[in-house]
């Protein structure tokens, strides 16, 4: 299991003191891009930096979406196999003759009810793994869970409230897929966020760590609001 | 004996299929229900999440509603 810290800078004046020219965070900017540009854009990693389209409730008119995330495709894996084996259940009952007793009209209609809950079961699945995203932008991050059907929890903390940043890879799937889970420990209210099996979560960590040093940055040039 | 076996069997075959019919239609009915929930779920999803995709999500839900509907009338029709 690999694990690393990311913690946040102990002083203003270290920052100040090594880069003391005005453009730094316009260098850091593109740093995070070139480091979001290095991850390239895969939605089946769930992975989108500076999406275009996208915008989400809460998102202020200036604000802008640094990098979208999901759980990582193959963390599916477990739903996407029972769909099939449950699609495949009624191939076995035509095969052992199972529903022979019935006049064929109900024999189609059990078939067709019972792919009807296989389609519910795979909506649901699917849904919850569009939705369910982490959303970190210039200013914030947000977390977006969907619980139960119509049940949503949204969590948010600006970066300037991000004390560590950590992520752990643990296993032969997180390491061959490059997933894994970033935690944040911030100062706010909502202690910890977790961003549970993102693609490419040193990355993260990183691009996270750099929005951190830029709005400290901001801080000492007085640019916050 | 032989017709009241007939009737008998009729009756049963009878009472049995129509138990059937209902509890078909009653998980139809489930379904229906499920796809209207489904429905406010995309909405509230889409309205958190605003993309490119989301008018197409909207649409899926509200053809899955539909499809249920269409399957209950089917149902009551040919069972």
């Amino acid at each position: 299991m690999s694990k690393e810290i990311y913690s946040k800078p102990s002083s203003n004046k270290s920052i100040t003191d090594s880069n003391p020219v005005y453009p730094l965070s316009r260098s850091m900017l593109a740093d995070i891009e070139k480091e979001i540009y290095k991850m390239g854009n895969s939605f089946f990693a769930g992975f989108h930096g500076y999406p275009r389209k996208i915008k989400f409730e809460s998102q202020d008119s200036r604000e802008q979406i640094i990098l979208l995330l999901r759980r990582h495709f193959i963390t599916n894996i477990t739903w996407i196999l029972i769909t099939v084996l449950l699609s495949l259940i009624p191939l076995t009952f035509s095969f052992f003759g199972v529903l022979n007793l019935l006049p064929p009209n109900f024999q189609f209609m059990t078939y067709v009810i019972w792919y009807l809950f296989v389609l519910a079961y795979f909506f649901e699945n699917i849904l919850t793994w569009l939705y369910n995203v982490y959303i970190i932008t210039d200013e914030r991050v947000v977390d977006v869970d969907f619980v139960s059907l119509v049940y949503k929890h949204i969590s948010e903390t600006k970066i300037d409230k991000i004390e560590d940043v950590t992520y752990e890879q643990g296993g032969l799937f997180q390491s061959f897929f490059d997933y894994g889970t970033v935690a944040i420990q911030t100062a706010a209210e909502e202690r910890e966020f977790e961003f549970e099996y993102v693609s490419q979560p040193s990355r993260i960590a990183k691009v996270l760590n750099q929005l951190i040093i830029q709005e400290e940055q901001e801080k000492i040039e007085g640019r916050v609001n | 004996m032989d017709i009241i076996n007939q009737i008998f069997n009729i009756n049963f075959n009878t009472a049995l299929l129509g138990g059937l019919k209902i509890m078909y239609l009653a998980a139809i009915f489930f379904y229906i229900i499920f796809a209207s929930l489904i429905i406010k779920q995309i909405y509230l999803m889409t309205g958190t999440l605003i993309s490119s995709v989301s008018k197409r999500i909207e649409l899926i839900g509200w053809i899955n509603l539909i499809f249920a509907i269409g399957i209950f009338f089917f149902a009551l029709v040919t069972l």
